[in-house]
C-alpha cells in the first residue's frame, strides 16, 4: 500500500516521458538487471509451482509413474464430496478463529498492563516474547509430553489440585484435541501480537490519556474510551495477521496429533499434506490445494481492503 | 522502579494514589506474573525431565529427583546434533546471504531507479506474501526431484530463499526509499556508476535494516519445518527441527534423553536472544508492520 503510493509519487514527479528514448531503455535494462535475481527466483519457485499445481490438479496421477490422467474437475468434485474435507475446512476455520480472538485478547490485556510503568516490566516482555523463538517441532514434542494423559503435567497438577476429574487425554479425546492444539498455538505466538500491540499503545502516547485523567477519567474509562478506539487499526492487523497465519496451520498439527484422533484436527494443509505424501494421490492433493489458495487469497484481500478502508478513515 | 522527573511532575499534578488504582495495579501485577508463570513452566519441566533418569520419569516432577547430566551427552550423540547443527547451519547462513544479496539489489532497484514496469513488478511480489508455502509443497517437490535435489541441502537454500526474499525486499524498499537523495546525486557527480552506489554508499547505510532482516530471515529458517520434512529423508541431510521430529519418532526413546535433545536443539537460539533481546523483537515484528 504504502510503496505503491510512493513509487507513484517518485515516478511522476521525475517525470520518466521527458527523457529521450535510448537514454531511457538504457535506464530501462540498468533497472532491470538489478530486481533480475528476485525475478528468476520469484519465477521459478513461486510463480511456476503454482500454474503446476492448478495444472497437477486436472490430473489423476501418484506422483512415481509416467501417465498421467487427464480428468477435468473431478478432483474437484471429489474433493467436495469427500466428508474428510469439509471436516478439515471446520477445523481449520475453528482453529483459526479460535487463535485469533484467544490469542489476541491475551496480548491485548497484558500490553495494557506493561503499557503502564509496571514492576518489571521489561522482563516480562522479555519472557513472554520467548516461545515465539523456539521452533515449532520443538514446542510441539514438548507440548505432546505436557499434554501425555497418564504421567504428562497438566494431568498431574490437575490431580495435586484436587481437581482429577477435569484430567482427560487431552490430545486422544476428539471433543478436546482441536481446542489444546489451538492453546498451544496462543503460547507459542501472543508475545508476538503482544509487541505489536504494545508497539501501537506507544503510538498513542501519554497526552491522549493524561487530558482524559485530568478530565476525570478513570483508569478502566481511559481503556474504554481511549486507548482501544485508538488502538483499533493495530488491533485490526493483529486480529488478521493471527487468523491468515491460523489457516496455513500444519505443523503443530502434523507433530502433536497427526490430524488424529478420526480426523479430530485434521487442518486443511495436513489433509493435502497426507494426500499427497502418503496416499500419493497428487491430483487429489492439488485440488486440496487450490482451494486452500483461493481460500486465503480471498481473506487476505478481503482484510486488506478493510485495513485500507480503514486507514482512510 | 525509576521515576523520571517528567513523570514525578505529573504525578504530583494529580490527586494523589487513590486506594483503587494501587489495587489494580497490584491486580495488573498478579495477571502479567501468571501469565509468565504459564509461559516459563513448560521450559522449567523441560529442563527437569531433561536430568531425569528414565525410572522416574513415569511420575510428574516439577523439581529434579536426580541429576542424570549424561542425558545430555547420550542425547548429543543419538540424535545425532553434530550433523543436525552442522546442516541448520549450513543451510540458514547460505540461504541467508543468498537471500540479502537478491533482496537488496532489487530493493535497490524498486526505490531508486526507474524502469517501466516496476510497480506492477513490485505489486506482483507484494500479492506472493499471500499464497501459503504448502500449496505449492508438490510442484517444488516435483520440481526439486526432477532436477535431483532431493536430499540435497540446496533444496532447502533455495526454497527458503525464494519465500523469505519478498519481505526482505519490503522492508529493504522501505529503508533505501528513506536515503536522501542529495547523497545519491554528489555520489552520481563524482561518477559513481549505481552499482558503486549500492555497493558503497546504501549497503554500508543499511545496515541496521539489514539487521533486523536477518534476525527475522534467521528465526524462519532456522526453525523451518515443513520444507525440510518433505524434502529430505537422508539421515546425514536433516535439519534440527526435523531431526527432533524424527528423534522423538524412533522406536523405545527415553525420556529424558528426548527432553535433553529438545533443549540442545534450544539453547542456541535462547543464546542468541538474550544477548540481542531489543533487536530480536524489533526485528520479528517490523515485517508484520511494513507488509
Amino acid at each position: 500500500m504504502e510503496a505503491r503510493n510512493l513509487y507513484g509519487a517518485v515516478g511522476k514527479a521525475q517525470g520518466l516521458a521527458a527523457r529521450p528514448a535510448r537514454r531511457r531503455s538504457k535506464q530501462d535494462l540498468v533497472g532491470y538487471l538489478f530486481i533480475l535475481p528476485v525475478v528468476v527466483f520469484f519465477c521459478a519457485f513461486i510463480l511456476y509451482p503454482l500454474v503446476y499445481s492448478i495444472r497437477l490438479s486436472l490430473f489423476e496421477w501418484t506422483g512415481y509413474t509416467k501417465d498421467m490422467l487427464f480428468v477435468g474437475f473431478r478432483n474437484y468434485t471429489d474433493v467436495i464430496a469427500n466428508w474428510v474435507f469439509w471436516t478439515t475446512v471446520k477445523n481449520t476455520l475453528i482453529f483459526a478463529l479460535a487463535l485469533a480472538l484467544v490469542q489476541t485478547s491475551i496480548a491485548l490485556i497484558l500490553a495494557i498492563v506493561l503499557d503502564s510503568k509496571l514492576f518489571g516490566r521489561e522482563v516480562f516482555k522479555v519472557i513472554f516474547f520467548t516461545p515465539v523463538l523456539v521452533s515449532i517441532a520443538v514446542v510441539s514434542l514438548l507440548w505432546g509430553r505436557i499434554f501425555e494423559p497418564n504421567f504428562g503435567l497438566l494431568n498431574g497438577i490437575l490431580n495435586s489440585l484436587g481437581l482429577s476429574s477435569l484430567t482427560r487425554a487431552w490430545l486422544g479425546d476428539s471433543s478436546v484435541a482441536l481446542y489444546a492444539v489451538v492453546a498451544v498455538s496462543a503460547w507459542t505466538g501472543f508475545g508476538y501480537s503482544m509487541v505489536l500491540l504494545l508497539a501501537g499503545l506507544q503510538d498513542i502516547g501519554e497526552d491522549f490519556k493524561d487530558a482524559a485523567k485530568i478530565d476525570g477519567a478513570t483508569d478502566l474509562g481511559v481503556i474504554r474510551f481511549i486507548t482501544i478506539p485508538l488502538l483499533r487499526p493495530v488491533i485490526a492487523l493483529v486480529l488478521t495477521l493471527t487468523l491468515i497465519g491460523g489457516l496455513k496451520v500444519f505443523e503443530i498439527i502434523y507433530v502433536m496429533t497427526s490430524g488424529g484422533p478420526n480426523h479430530a484436527t485434521e487442518s486443511v494443509s495436513t489433509l493435502l499434506y497426507y494426500e499427497a505424501f502418503r496416499f500419493n494421490r497428487m491430483g487429489m492433493a492439488s485440488a486440496t490445494a487450490v482451494f486452500l489458495l483461493i481460500g486465503t487469497v480471498v481473506i487476505s484481500l478481503v482484510q486488506r481492503r478493510l485495513m485500507e478502508s480503514e486507514a482512510l478513515a | 522502579m525509576s521515576i523520571s522527573s517528567q513523570a514525578g511532575v505529573r504525578a504530583a499534578a494529580r490527586p494523589a494514589h487513590k486506594p483503587g488504582r494501587v489495587a489494580r495495579r497490584v491486580l495488573g501485577f498478579l495477571v502479567v506474573a501468571v501469565v509468565a508463570i504459564v509461559c516459563l513452566i513448560p521450559f522449567w519441566y523441560l529442563l527437569v525431565m531433561s536430568l531425569t533418569r528414565q525410572q522416574d520419569t513415569f511420575v510428574v516432577l516439577l523439581l529434579p529427583k536426580s541429576f542424570q547430566w549424561s542425558n545430555y551427552i547420550v542425547a548429543w550423540n543419538k540424535a545425532n546434533l553434530t550433523v543436525l547443527f552442522r546442516n541448520s547451519l549450513a543451510v540458514t547462513i547460505n540461504a541467508l546471504l543468498l537471500t540479502l544479496l537478491i533482496s537488496s539489489l532489487a530493493a535497490y532497484g524498486f526505490a531508486r531507479l526507474k524502469f517501466r514496469g516496476s510497480a506492477i513488478i513490485l505489486n506482483v511480489l507484494l500479492l506472493a506474501i499471500m499464497v501459503p508455502g504448502q500449496t505449492l509443497l508438490i510442484p517444488l517437490f516435483l520440481n526439486m526431484k526432477a532436477l535431483h535435489l532431493l536430499d540435497t541441502l540446496y533444496s532447502l537454500i533455495l526454497c527458503y530463499t525464494a519465500f523469505g526474499m519478498i519481505t526482505a525486499t519490503f522492508i529493504l524498499t522501505g529503508f533505501f526509499r528513506g536515503v536522501p537523495q542529495e547523497l545519491l546525486d554528489q555520489a552520481k557527480i563524482d561518477g559513481c556508476s549505481h552499482w558503486d552506489i549500492y555497493a558503497r554508499i546504501m549497503m554500508p547505510l543499511a545496515r541496521p535494516a539489514i539487521a533486523t532482516v536477518t534476525i527475522f530471515l534467521f528465526l524462519s529458517y532456522w526453525n523451518e519445518l515443513i520444507l525440510a520434512l518433505t524434502f529430505i529423508q537422508n539421515d546425514g541431510r536433516k535439519t534440527v527441527p526435523l531431526g527432533m521430529v524424527h528423534f522423538s519418532g524412533q522406536y523405545k526413546i527415553e525420556y529424558g534423553q528426548m527432553a535433553a535433545a529438545l533443549v540442545w536443539a534450544t539453547i542456541p537460539v535462547l543464546i542468541i536472544y538474550i544477548v540481542l533481546q531489543k533487536q530480536f523483537i524489533k526485528g520479528l515484528t517490523a515485517g508484520a508492520l511494513k507488509a
